[in-house]
């Protein structure tokens, strides 16, 4: 797929406009746009940054964690020929605003809780509100050619203190090299893609953008952790990731850990021994249970950033999930080298794409050239100049191999930068700058360690001070560093000068030569702590910080020293490595290593959230209960219950679904309310039911849900949950019919509202139509399993509202309170 | 609160930590210091109250007229926050009182 430059690439979006584009919960409520929705907004976007005055090449400036927005504001730029800067938004103040400084932008957008500061010194605007800004410009492209020349984004690649690289991409640059990749991979336009990766690194942008131009779908999550991934990659049926090596370690890790913990380690075990005799079909069937809990639909994950480690890569492609890995840097925008999904696994970086020419220089320094290779360090002529040989060839700065059939193999960095296992990377030189100014540091050296799954900051120190000193030093130090620079561990160099080149600079080589073989065994030493083969156990020694602390099955936390701060870490690891959550409210005093050990093993995966029955919502068994409703149901309760309806009126032309809010004083209520409402909206109505109430009383659950389609609601300790599903049913088109007071009133007197009620009507929007009956209060009380004696009912029902985005729970629960009272 | 001890388990804890200990509003600095006496704060507010909340997060601490308070539900407690060497302090006072 060849585009010349973005207005070609956001007009494809019209070939594709039925196609689901982009997907985001923000908070209980799902946004889902279409390709055609998406480019609409695009092009809004585009007009309304025309009116903000940025002009082509003007550079705009964007802080925040991946959304749609992100990616309108991005193609929307494009379309007129302006820079995004896109920027991590896990940087710190100074660094962002050292990127500011370089590149000027007229215009920077941040996330809500993002740098609040910035908004001092640059003319700023909140992206979460961005639909909101853009909303009344034409969905109509600019009136702007483009050449395919502009420099389409600024990536920097470097940290805090040294100067930082601005990478210019051109719009050239990253169409060539989404062309290639999409000759590489064949993408499946029914594939979903899960975005976790920050848009703000060219891997996830390049990726994004390949996938968006075949029409996959695309995934965001307002929160990253492993937790919320695990529950995307089930809720959404996620086939694709991105990802950095470190996440693949991760689940890997949680997957064993939970087999150790369900006593079915050796069952896996056997699986992954048979699996590779096995065809792909198969191995999926043998780990079912693994990939149910990644959502059943993994297909493939694409790791880069850092290089995979090789058992986790297998650990993969023996479940039956492609682990391919990609090779590029920033400067190549960023794809040189990928794997191919036709091809068997190999421990290789992969092929070059086929607009890519990759050779090995004598030192050994891969060299590349192509379309993609950028165009320039933003204002910085010289160091340009010097990354390119004398005959136009890029130096990647990586040293590596290259088979006779074309295979990649990278074999270490040259340049030093120490590649974290997140994929970060550290350049040794912005630490050292801040090192040497600490007065009990003589002199430093900044080198990466090899771990299992990428490097770790390590710092080879001289100085005249004892250890205790140095510490404090190091602590003091890192205190000056960006969180990710930090240095892990430090060691003295056994001379009293560090080694040096000809051209008298320490000779990094050497010392990394030394940290990696010399010091680390003692390293190892020290840190090696887990001797458990129990997970639980483990978790407690972590948090505990005492590798060799014994708890005994018998023992309460507290008395271990599991204090209310490490409790909540404890949770907090459980959930990260095994997928676990419990509920803080589970776990006191006097809680136990045993009742934790249930709670684990009982405890809900997070994997499995939104489990609720839906047989109710069944096309033959809603024909069903409603005609039963209509005809059997209907005429019981008339034997007891004589109604009068008004201001039915009020709900011509009413927009469904909408919200239905009654006063809560009898059994009787939802069946009296839901048949003073016209067939129409009743045929599609869901009533909402108290947990406990329902589950409780089989006969009662049953019935409720067969002819009232309803749906319990959690009302003691986590009301979020229920909130969500009632909102995906609202989402569904289901009317929704809930008792805002939570309890039935004693004295039939309206008490006060849940503020549930607002966050519901304030975050969908729906209207909300107040019904509420009078004299029925008694009729059937809660206690008693017959009614008591015959009521006429008087049932009001009130114009529908709606709530403004901006209005909060309280008031809007407020508000209606008011409103159902005066009725 | 101790400040290291904090900082110990804030980084064993990730980000799962950062969600289950603190609201959008409070963790905007990531300044461990700043989080652990919020965290000091919240434990006040507890003691003060008789009575832990579901969840941590269920008490909010934030500025109001340049003084922090707690707010629990309906409840609004008055707070004070300081930070001594490698401790962070923190007092709530009920409403009542």
């Amino acid at each position: 797929m060849k585009f010349k430059n973005f207005t070609e690439y956001v007009n494809n979006f019209g070939n594709i406009s039925d196609r689901s584009a982009t997907t985001i919960k923000p908070f209980i409520k799902t946004y889902r746009q279409t390709y055609g929705e998406f480019q609409q907004q695009i092009y809004r976007s585009a007009n309304y940054l025309l009116d903000q005055g940025v002009k082509k090449g003007d550079r705009v400036m964007v802080v925040a964690s991946n959304c749609p927005e992100w990616q309108e504001l991005n193609l929307g730029c494009q379309l007129i020929g302006a820079t995004l800067v896109p920027v991590d938004a896990r940087n710190s103040l100074e660094t962002t605003l050292n990127f500011a400084k370089q590149t000027t932008p007229g215009l920077v957008f941040r996330g809500k809780y993002i740098l609040p500061k910035l908004d001092k010194k640059f003319k700023t605007e909140i992206l979460e509100n961005y639909n909101d800004l853009i909303k009344d410009y034409l969905p109509k492209p600019p009136n702007i050619r483009l050449s395919g020349q502009e420099n389409a984004v600024i990536i920097f690649t470097s940290g805090t203190t040294a100067d930082p690289k601005g990478v210019v991409l051109t719009q050239q640059n990253l169409l060539t090299n989404a062309d290639g990749v999409l000759r590489a991979i064949d993408v499946d336009p029914n594939w979903r893609i899960l975005s976790i990766l920050p848009l703000s690194h060219s891997y996830e942008f390049i990726g994004e953008l390949c996938m968006m131009a075949k029409g996959v779908s695309v995934f965001y999550l307002p929160r990253i952790t492993p937790l919320a991934i695990a529950r995307a990659l089930n809720d959404y049926k996620i086939t694709i990731l991105l990802a950095v090596p470190q996440l693949l370690t991760l689940f890997k890790q949680r997957i064993q850990q939970t087999a150790i913990l369900e006593k079915q380690d050796k069952a896996l075990n056997f699986a992954f021994k048979i699996a590779p005799f096995l065809p792909k079909k198969l191995k999926r069937v043998l780990f079912g249970k693994v990939h149910k809990k990644l959502g059943g639909k993994l297909e493939i994950v694409i790791t880069g950033g850092a290089p995979i480690p090789t058992d986790v890569a297998d650990f993969w492609e023996r479940m039956g999930v492609r682990a391919l890995q990609g090779y590029g840097l920033t400067e190549t925008a960023p794809i040189l080298t990928v794997n191919r999904v036709k091809d068997k696994f190999r421990d290789s970086q992969g092929l070059a794409l086929y607009n890519v020419k990759l050779k090995v220089a004598d030192d050994g320094e891969i060299l590349a050239k192509g379309p993609n290779i950028f165009k320039e360090y933003w204002q910085n002529k010289a160091q340009t100049e010097a990354t390119f040989t004398k005959d136009g060839w890029f130096k990647t700065g990586d040293m590596g191999k290259i088979s006779d059939d074309g295979w990649l193999k990278i074999q270490g960095r040259a340049k030093f930068v120490i590649v974290l296992p997140s994929g970060m990377n550290v350049f040794p030189e912005d630490i050292e700058v801040v090192a040497e100014k600490h007065k009990d540091i003589k002199e430093i050296c900044i080198v990466g360690v090899k771990k299992a799954d990428g490097e770790e900051v390590f710092a080879s120190v001289i100085s005249d001070k004892n250890d205790k000193k140095i510490n404090k030093a190091i602590k003091e130090i890192n205190e000056k560093l960006e969180d990710f620079q930090h240095i892990s561990d430090w060691a003295r160099w056994p001379e009293e000068q560090h080694p040096r080149t000809l051209l008298l600079k320490i000779d990094r080589k050497n010392v990394a030569l030394w940290a990696n073989q010399g010091v680390n065994k003692n390293i190892s030493q020290k840190g090696g702590s887990i001797a458990s083969g129990d997970p639980l156990v483990n978790v407690l020694r972590l948090s505990l910080d005492d590798s060799r602390a014994i708890i005994s099955e018998k023992d309460r936390l507290a008395d271990v020293g599991i204090d209310s701060l490490r409790r909540l870490a404890v949770i907090s690891l459980i959930e990260e490595q095994l997928g676990i959550s419990i509920p803080e409210s589970k776990i006191d005093k006097t809680t136990t290593l045993s009742d934790l050990r249930k709670l684990v093993v009982h405890g809900s995966h997070v994997e499995s959230s939104n489990k609720r029955p839906s047989w109710q919502y069944s096309k033959p068994i809603r024909i069903i209960g409603n005609m039963l409703r209509e005809t059997l149901v209907r005429g019981l309760i008339r034997i007891y219950v004589k109604t009068t309806v008004e201001g039915t009126e009020n709900l011509a032309g009413l927009k469904q679904p909408a919200i239905f809010i009654f006063n809560h004083v009898d059994s009787f209520d939802a069946p009296v309310v839901y048949q003073s409402l016209p067939k129409a909206i009743r045929d599609n109505l869901a009533v909402a039911g108290a947990d406990d109430m329902l589950v409780r009383h089989m006969v009662l659950t049953l019935v409720s849900r067969l002819f009232y389609a309803a749906f319990n609601l959690n009302r003691q300790d986590n009301i979020l949950p229920s909130l969500e599903y009632t909102v995906s049913l609202l989402d569904k088109g289901w009317n929704i019919a809930i008792a805002p007071e939570g309890h039935v009133s004693k004295d039939g007197k309206l008490q006060k509202f849940k503020s549930g009620i607002g966050l519901l009507a304030v975050e969908t929007g729906l209207p909300v139509v107040i019904v509420k009956t009078s004299g029925l209060a008694g009729t059937l009380p809660l206690d008693k399993k017959w009614p008591q004696h015959f009521s006429h009912v008087t049932v009001k029902i009130g114009q529908p509202i709606q709530f403004s985005q901006n209005t909060s729970y309280e008031k809007a629960a407020k508000q209606l309170h008011k409103l159902m009272a005066k009725l | 609160m101790y400040i290291p001890e904090f900082a110990k388990q804030l980084k064993l804890g990730g980000d799962i930590f950062l969600q289950k200990s603190f609201n959008a509003a409070e963790s905007n600095s990531k300044n461990t210091e700043h989080l652990a006496g919020i965290w000091a704060a919240k434990e006040a507010v507890i003691k003060a109250m008789g009575k832990r909340p579901n969840k941590l997060t269920d008490i909010l601490i934030v500025a109001k007229n340049e003084r922090p308070v707690a707010r629990v539900g309906d409840h609004e407690l008055e707070i004070s926050i300081s930070h001594h060497g490698d401790y962070a302090v923190a007092v709530a006072k009920k409403e009542d009182q």
